[in-house]
Parts: structure tokens; sequence; C-alpha cells
């Protein structure tokens, strides 16, 4: 886990503080998205009274209770980090050894093989039951496929 | 690919954190580069040689074989 979305090419811990920083805006828009599905989830039931189903209404308040405590926590994790020197020189080594970003590629091109494979055993095995679903995880392998494409595009152009 | 890291360290008595440290890598990415386990990039493999002083050809092995070519 340590070089997931964690790739950087500061050299020194100064360069390294300005990508911290950004890392915490992050994590403050990961704080705010679960404050908007948590505040959606609540006012659908108690304001707007809309028809929402109990479980679907304990999955909204959990994932922005989820993405609220977890966006907290980064935010905080972070700042020890940019706080202290020795713990900045590691993380920015974790995050810019090219070994360990060989190994998170590798480990994403595995993740992404096996969500691919997932999403279609899901849409095969689901669709008997729920047609709309094998249209929605259709659309997921296209837009991955799509998105995959553009950014090949996007990265031939630069190297 | 095997490497001469490990026999340049110990003649200039450089520790494998000391020499991580120089080059701005983990401990364990040299370990990996001594065993041969990992190929560095020629960005890393010219700070390395820069560090002991040598050129890149003394301290990387290239093995045509291994490569087939």
């Amino acid at each position: 886990m340590i070089g997931l979305f964690c790739e950087s090419k500061a050299s020194n811990n100064e360069e390294y503080k300005k990508v911290i920083k950004s890392r915490m805006n992050v994590m403050l828009l990961i704080f705010a998205i679960g404050c908007v599905t948590l505040a959606v989830a609540l006012l659908a039931e108690f304001l707007w009274t809309v028809n929402i189903k109990e479980q679907m209404l304990g999955v909204y308040t959990g994932l922005g209770t989820g993405l609220i405590v977890g966006g907290a926590i980064l935010w905080v994790r972070n700042l020890r980090i940019l706080k202290d020197e020795e713990k900045l020189k590691q993380n920015r080594l974790n995050c810019t050894d090219e070994r360990i970003l060989e190994i998170s590629n590798k480990a994403y091109r595995v993740a992404t093989f096996v969500l691919l494979i997932s999403l279609y055993a899901v849409g095969l095995i689901g669709g008997l039951f729920y047609p709309a679903l094998v249209k929605v995880l259709l659309f997921l392998v296209c837009a991955f496929l799509l998105a995959y494409m553009i950014a090949y595009r996007i990265y031939e152009k630069q190297m | 690919m095997q490497t001469r890291i490990q026999e340049h360290r110990k003649a200039k008595n450089v520790t494998q954190n000391e020499l991580a440290d120089a080059v701005n890598v983990t401990r364990q990415t040299i370990i990996s580069l001594e065993n041969g386990r990992y190929n560095a990039s020629l960005i890393l493999a010219h700070k390395i040689a820069q560090f002991f002083g040598v050129s890149i050809e003394e301290i990387f092995i290239f093995d045509k074989e291994e490569e087939n070519i």
C-alpha cells in the first residue's frame, strides 16, 4: 500500500513539503465529500421526504462517515509528517523510490486485471437476476477502457 | 542484472543506509540491487556510479545472454 496514489518526483524535503500540503488539500476535499454524502442522506430522510430504503440510508451514512473519518485521520497524519523532518524524509523516499513505484505499478496491473474479471463475472451472473446490472457494469468497463486510451494518447505525446 | 555495488561499498567502507541516503532511495532498494533482484534505472545507475567515482559499466555487469542479445 506504500506506493498507492503517492508517486512524486520531489528530490528533497522542501519540495516534498509542497506535495504533502497539496495532499492535505485532497484530504480536506475527501472530508467535504463525506460531509455532503452524509448531509444528502440525512436531508433525504428527514427533510426532503424522499422514499429512501433503510438499507440505502445505512450505506450513505456509513460511506459519508467513513470519508469524514478517513479524510480527518489522513489529514492529521500528513500534518504530523510535515512537522517531523525524519518522518518527512522516510515518507519522501517511500513515494519517490523507483523500485517501490515499479512494485506499485505491477500491483496496479494485477489489481486492474482482477477488477475487470470480477466486473465481468458479476455482470454475467448478476445479469440473470438484474438485467440493469449488465448495462451498468458494461458502462464501467467501457469508461475504464476509454480513460485508459485517452491517458495513453496523452502520455504518448509527452514521452 | 549482476552488480558490483557490494564490492565497491565494502571497499569504501560505506553502509547500505549511507549509500541509500546519498542516492535518494530506500535501503531495501540497495539490498535488491546488490542481490540482483531489481534492475536500476539509468538515472539511479548513474547516481550510484557517480557516488563511487567509477563508470556505470564498472558497477553494473551487462550480460548479453541474460538479455537475449
